[in-house]
């Protein structure tokens, strides 16, 4: 682990975060509080009417997992862009691991440090969930 | 040949702006249902000893903004896509200013593009929006990928 966060180089990881289980109580929780009433993310019968085998996470709800990773190792505010690309979908009994590597480092006229993030959300096995990007600025210190 | 054709004419199109107050309750419960654990996000005292003004928004909560209406997919509705049809297939967003409790949030959204992959099977429509703050900062961009089959 890099302790000073100026100090990453090309090829580094940076500090993961394990998200022990996908839950139906997970997706309950996260539809009250973002305010999506779809029910493909509450409720059998109609997650099985689409042709799915249960319900399915929220993207949205992985995308979040994904940023407390980010902000689990830089300040939000080295934050600049952040993506996410939804390539399968994430299930009940999901464990995600979300990861990142830092695949560019430079710094711009004012002598901050840009990094491109590389990002990751896979299952437990192995199932690539999400595929992602951020950019991560740090402010040179005077 | 695709099986949702829209028309391109809706490329541009502009959605009324919708006006969205950030509480503390709601950026608290957001941290709970995201298991959040950095207390700054939902914890004012320990936001302010961090040298934040208050509890501050986390990276994707603007994504509620769109959902606090009484129809939050009414958007699709206006275009005549079925909500069934469609998957979230991708998430962007670009930060310029920090969203914290307390803040007046506008968001304006538009269609910004219409395109097709697998020989036509699949629609992809590109929603953007901009977030302005209650001093008409420019807090935020971002642009949200559905998939329609």
């Amino acid at each position: 682990m890099v302790s000073d966060i100026s100090k990453f180089e090309v090829g580094d990881q940076i500090l993961p975060l394990n998200i022990e289980l996908v839950t139906k109580e997970s997706l309950k929780r996260y539809a009250d509080a973002s305010g999506d009433p779809n029910l493909i993310h509450l409720n059998k019968e109609f997650a099985q009417k689409h042709g799915l085998p249960d319900v399915i996470a929220h993207g949205m709800l992985v995308m979040a997992y994904l940023g407390r990773m980010l902000t689990n190792n830089f300040p939000q505010s080295c934050l600049k862009d952040f993506s996410s690309k939804f390539i399968s979908m994430t299930c009940i009994n999901d464990e995600l691991l979300c990861s990142g590597k830092i695949i560019e480092r430079s710094e711009d006229s004012s002598g901050n440090i840009v990094y491109k993030v590389q990002l990751k959300v896979n299952n437990q096995n192995n199932e690539k969930r999400i595929s992602g990007k951020a950019s991560i600025i740090i402010y040179k210190t005077i | 040949m695709a099986k949702t054709v829209l028309s391109n004419n809706i490329i541009g199109k502009e959605y009324p702006s919708i006006a969205y107050k950030v509480s503390k309750r709601s950026l608290i419960a957001f941290a709970k249902a995201t298991e959040e654990v950095n207390p700054i996000y939902y914890d004012e005292q320990i936001a302010r000893e961090n040298g934040y003004p208050t509890i501050i928004a986390p990276p994707t909560f603007l994504t509620v903004i769109a959902m606090q209406q009484d129809n939050p997919y009414e958007y699709l509705d206006k275009i005549n896509v079925r909500l069934r049809s469609v998957l979230h297939a991708g998430q962007q967003y670009t930060y310029y200013y920090p969203v914290y409790a307390g803040d007046e949030i506008q968001m304006k959204n538009k269609i910004e593009d219409i395109y097709y992959k697998k020989n036509g099977s699949i629609t992809f429509i590109d929603f953007r929006s901009i977030y302005t703050n209650q001093n008409n900062i420019k807090v935020a961009e971002s642009v949200s990928t559905l998939a329609i089959r």
